[in-house]
């Protein structure tokens, strides 16, 4: 069943086209790879799907529920975005991150949440950084948490920009097995990268924005 | 000059400071929330009210606190013909300048925040008044602070103008009894309990400071 549908989308920018009659169409457990020069509107794609850029023409169906021009509220938690930079909240810890989403825009009771977090936290290898601050991790760490204060919330569909692009060689292979598990878990992946070979090797399919 | 006549004159110079407490206290509670509205409206999307927010900043920061009171204070009484109570329009008065003075430091706050923390925040499906108060303005507070003990530390010292519409206070009891006595002690004593409670603040706001330290 595809989860995320994208029909002839067009995006512009103060009358500049980035996204010119761009389709697209993902099934559960499925990870497509996006990849394009600099500047040729990857990001922009991930950022219209997240509901990030209002869209010119064309639709986004997520889940069978179509977004227009503006994001549906109930919408926005069935996809998940991972940022470039991670953006994790500075002033919270490691877990106090991933928490609050479940708390204030979920609505689940923290005691719960801590359980989905702390369950999280062992399966990305972090359980022992819950205490820490974003500055006090190295970045390995920080794309680990940011994915999952994404996954926490149980989108169907998971949006990683350049995932790969802040890491060694050794952290490449450690994300590839996460973007896996998930997509084994039945996650929607979308992976933008500038990495040819790994998008080759871990995605279904690539597809190159042009 | 016998112990006395210190005990009389520090007395007398407290009931004023009591005053100036008052000024001081009322003007943070009212002007901090207000000034926190000042900055939303400040950048908010409608230009009319984003330009009127502006002009309402230039002026409280553009002319003197000192006519803004006497303006608050008499200005009813000029138009409508009615007075009313000295205490309460020099807190309006005051409370609007701060405010005023507060929503621009906030503004600048807010600004400085990395754009990629609201966006963030929207796909995690936080609304904008959970976003404001749970992940921005937090992260505002910690880099406006020192402009903040700025602020609240001059306060300390604008107190002395809510005598202009005579309201009593700390400054004015010590300059009417300079006169009285034909004496500055007074005026040097005053002095020295303003600079007692700056430095108090002084030391208070470093301790926040020190606080909000845990993160970068
Ligand atoms: N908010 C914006 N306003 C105006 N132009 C924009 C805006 N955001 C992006 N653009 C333009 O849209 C184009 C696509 O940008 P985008 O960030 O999607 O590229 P990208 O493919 O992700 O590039 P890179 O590989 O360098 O990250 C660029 O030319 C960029 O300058
Ligand atoms: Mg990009």
């Amino acid at each position: 069943m595809s989860v995320l549908e994208i029909n002839k989308l067009n995006k512009s920018f103060k009358g500049k086209p980035v996204l010119k009659n761009f389709s697209l169409k993902i099934d559960e457990g499925e990870i497509v790879a996006i990849i394009g020069q600099s500047g040729i509107g990857k990001s922009t794609l991930l950022r219209c799907i997240n509901g990030l850029e209002k869209i010119d023409s064309g639709e986004i169906i997520i889940c069978n529920r179509c977004l227009k021009r503006k994001m549906q509220k109930d919408l926005k938690l069935e996809s998940g975005l991972i940022f470039q930079d991670y953006n994790l909240f500075p002033q919270y810890t490691v877990i106090q991150n991933i928490i609050l989403p479940l708390v204030v825009a979920k609505k689940i009771k923290k005691k719960e949440a801590v359980i989905i977090a702390k369950e999280l936290l062992e399966e990305l290898k972090l359980e022992d950084k819950e205490l820490s601050y974003p500055y006090e991790l190295s970045g390995g760490e920080r794309q680990r948490v940011a994915i999952a204060r994404a996954i926490a919330v149980n989108p169907k569909i998971i949006c990683f920009d350049e995932p790969t692009s802040a890491l060694d060689p050794k952290l490449v292979k450690q994300v590839f097995k996460i973007i896996k598990e998930l997509a084994n878990k039945g996650k929607a992946i979308i992976i933008v990268t500038h990495d040819i070979s790994f998008g080759e090797k871990i995605a279904d399919r690539v597809i190159e924005i042009k | 000059m016998d112990l006395e006549y210190f005990i009389n004159l520090f007395k007398i110079l407290i009931n004023g400071l009591k005053t100036s407490l008052e000024i001081f206290g009322l003007t943070i509670i009212f002007s901090i929330p207000l000034g926190i509205i000042v900055s939303i409206l400040a950048r908010s999307k409608s230009v009319l009210i984003k330009e009127i927010t502006n002009i309402y900043i230039l002026v409280m920061r553009g002319t003197p606190l000192l006519l803004q009171i006497i303006c608050v204070y008499f200005a009813p009484y000029y138009i409508l013909g009615f007075t009313y109570n000295r205490f309460i329009a020099v807190i309006i008065a005051f409370s609007l300048n701060y405010a005023a003075y507060f929503g621009e430091i906030f503004r600048g706050g807010i600004e400085s925040i990395d754009k990629g923390q609201w966006e963030v925040a929207y796909t995690l499906e936080f609304n904008k008044v959970q976003t404001f108060f749970i992940i921005i303005f937090p992260q505002a507070v910690k880099k406006i602070l020192p402009a903040i003990s700025n602020e609240i530390i001059t306060l300390v010292r604008d107190t002395s103008l809510a005598q202009v519409v005579g309201v009593t206070e700390l400054f004015s009891l010590a300059q009417k009894q300079a006169n009285y006595k034909f004496s500055i002690i007074p005026l040097l004593l005053a002095g020295g309990i303003y600079l007692i409670i700056s430095t108090i603040l002084t030391i208070g706001f470093k301790k926040v400071e020190k606080k909000l330290d845990y993160y970068k």
